[in-house]
């Protein structure tokens, strides 16, 4: 027996493949370990309390993002205020009410998975004119944030639905043979137990709207003061770096500094909403 | 058999009338006229594909939740039609319990299993619930084994285990009929055993239909026997009479080759 399976091992052919697959993954590896130590070594210098409250002076090569922060928590706050609940449902209708061979159901999948692959570009240039122009709400945070939400929704209701079908078809069924009603096996069961699946459609679709760039100079625009209202332009951390790396010289440091607070600020809401969701799944479910 | 306190009036208190099934493509059975006795135990044997389960599962409108599936027919239950649309079926799912063939507890703990469904149910007061859950687990002969583990998954348990947790779930809302479909058939020879013991204790107690393939079990512990078999591209009846009856006299030409094992 021990023979046997030493001879499987030592098949040359799998160890070249089992090699090869290494080196893809390591590779892989190693361009996000060199991008994570990039950004930390020259984002670490600028990166201080001063930093994070202070307002940018001279176009940003000093000073701190302040407002930036704020207006990127407010377009990230819209976006995901929006696109949560109307994301949720949606997916609730697709997941449990709408069955997979209806026509109906056909054509909204068809239609969100052409909007997930649309350029955000495309998405920056329907919130101008629909938000900013056509509903005259001018280059506002809340315009970029509800052109954000537009552009999360496919995903996060295609990963949404997942969720809720890999929820298996045996605790509706149970559910319903013991008499209750579908809302309440929908709160109690089977939200809980898809909780897994929700929660990368939300960090995905978070992520997207973080990393979003293109859009927002349509519609939040890129003025750099504290935003005073939802109606204020503001400009996000994206937009900020972008400027700096491009326009203005000199600004690479602060650049540098504004990426790693981005970064991080990927990880405190991963993180939280990680937990948050482990935390209401538990006082449901229990796992074995 | 006369021992069952309930089946003296052999009275049925579920029965269909001519009951056909239509998924999109497929008739699942066809014109089944069926009685279950009160009190008494009718087994449903027959071949795969016959449409047994789909017949427990229309009993208690489960058929619903499959899109454009259509039922013709009646159904019976203490003499009003529920095979049509104006049927409570929450109230009727809490008074015709259905135990399916993979046990399925919900992700919850034990207790919080058997307290979810009577929570649904309007049992508000805990010391109720608490009532229920002792004396439920008990009358499936799962207290002692899980009385001091209450709080701990209930997958965790065996599959015999959490097919008796399954049925006392059920049980704890009071059904007046038991549907069990093929309740043994995932779990292990000594599960099985202990889960066919429970069900022959149920007897009596309750009117319960049972779906099984196996039929030294159904010559064991059933009152009736019903055999069904797809014909005309269907699932039919073919034969009902008592478990004597049916296994020592067969009428049908297909019972008798499918008890003595040379058909299904």
């Amino acid at each position: 027996m021990a023979n046997h399976r030493l001879c499987l091992t030592s098949n040359w052919q799998d160890r070249v493949a089992a090699g090869i697959l290494w080196i893809m993954a390591a590779l892989v590896m190693a361009v996000f370990i060199w991008l994570i130590l990039s950004i930390v070594r020259n984002g670490l210098a600028s990166l201080s309390w001063e930093f994070l409250t202070a307002k940018p002076s001279n176009q940003g090569r000093s000073g701190g993002i302040g407002p930036i922060l704020v207006s990127t928590s407010l377009i990230l706050l819209v976006c995901m205020g929006v696109s949560l609940p109307i994301g949720l449902g949606s997916a609730i209708l697709l997941a449990e009410f709408t069955p997979a061979s209806q026509w109906y159901g056909r054509l909204v999948r068809r239609s969100l998975d052409v909007l997930a692959g649309i350029p955000s570009i495309v998405f920056g240039l329907f919130g101008t004119v629909f938000f900013c122009q056509v509903l005259g709400m001018g280059y506002s945070i809340l315009a970029g944030g509800l052109t954000l939400a537009c552009m999360v929704l496919p995903i996060l209701i295609r990963t949404s639905e997942e969720g809720l079908n890999s929820v298996p078809q045996e605790y509706r069924l149970a559910a319903a043979s013991l008499g209750i009603s579908r809302t309440s096996s929908l709160i109690h069961l089977l939200l809980p137990a898809a909780i897994p699946g929700l929660l990368v459609g939300f960090i995905l679709g978070l992520g997207r709207a973080i990393a979003e760039t293109a859009a927002l100079l349509f519609t939040s625009g890129y003025v750099d003061r504290m935003p005073e209202s939802l109606l204020d332009s503001g400009r996000s951390l994206t937009v900020h770096i972008y400027d700096l790396a491009m326009n203005v010289s000199g600004g690479n440091q602060n650049a540098y500094g504004s990426a790693l607070v981005l970064l991080l600020l990927l990880l405190i809401i991963n993180g939280s909403a990680s937990w948050v969701a482990n935390r209401f799944r538990q006082s449901r479910i229990i796992q074995a | 058999m006369s021992s069952s306190p309930l089946s003296d009036s052999h009275s049925s208190v579920l029965s269909t009338r001519e009951l056909s099934l239509h998924y999109v493509a497929k008739t699942a059975f066809r014109k089944v006229s069926l009685e279950f006795e009160t009190g008494q135990l009718l087994a449903l044997v027959g071949p795969s594909g016959c449409g047994k389960s789909s017949l427990l599962q229309s009993l208690t409108r489960l058929t619903d939740l499959i899109p454009h599936c259509r039922m013709e027919g009646s159904i019976l239950f203490e003499g009003k039609n529920i095979a049509n649309g104006d049927t409570d079926v929450v109230q009727l799912r809490r008074r015709i319990g259905l135990i399916s063939q993979k046990p399925t507890p919900f992700p919850y703990s034990i207790r919080r299993n058997l307290e979810f469904p009577l929570k649904e149910h309007g049992v508000t007061s805990h010391s109720e619930r608490e009532t229920i859950l002792e004396t439920r687990l008990q009358e499936v002969g799962l207290w002692e084994e899980v009385k001091d583990r209450l709080d701990c998954p209930a997958i965790a348990l065996s599959g015999g285990q959490q097919q008796r947790l399954c049925i006392a779930r059920a049980l704890a809302l009071n059904p007046e009929v038991l549907l069990l479909d093929e309740p043994c058939s995932a779990l292990d020879p000594l599960s099985s055993g202990m889960v066919e013991d429970l069900i022959s204790r149920l007897r009596g107690n309750y009117t319960i239909g049972l779906v099984t393939h196996n039929l030294a079990q159904a010559k064991r512990i059933a009152d009736r026997v019903a055999v069904m078999w797809v014909q005309d591209d269907a699932g039919q009846l073919v034969e009902t009479g008592s478990t004597s009856e049916v296994f020592e006299n067969p009428q049908h030409e297909l019972t008798k080759a499918y008890i003595s094992g040379q058909r299904g």
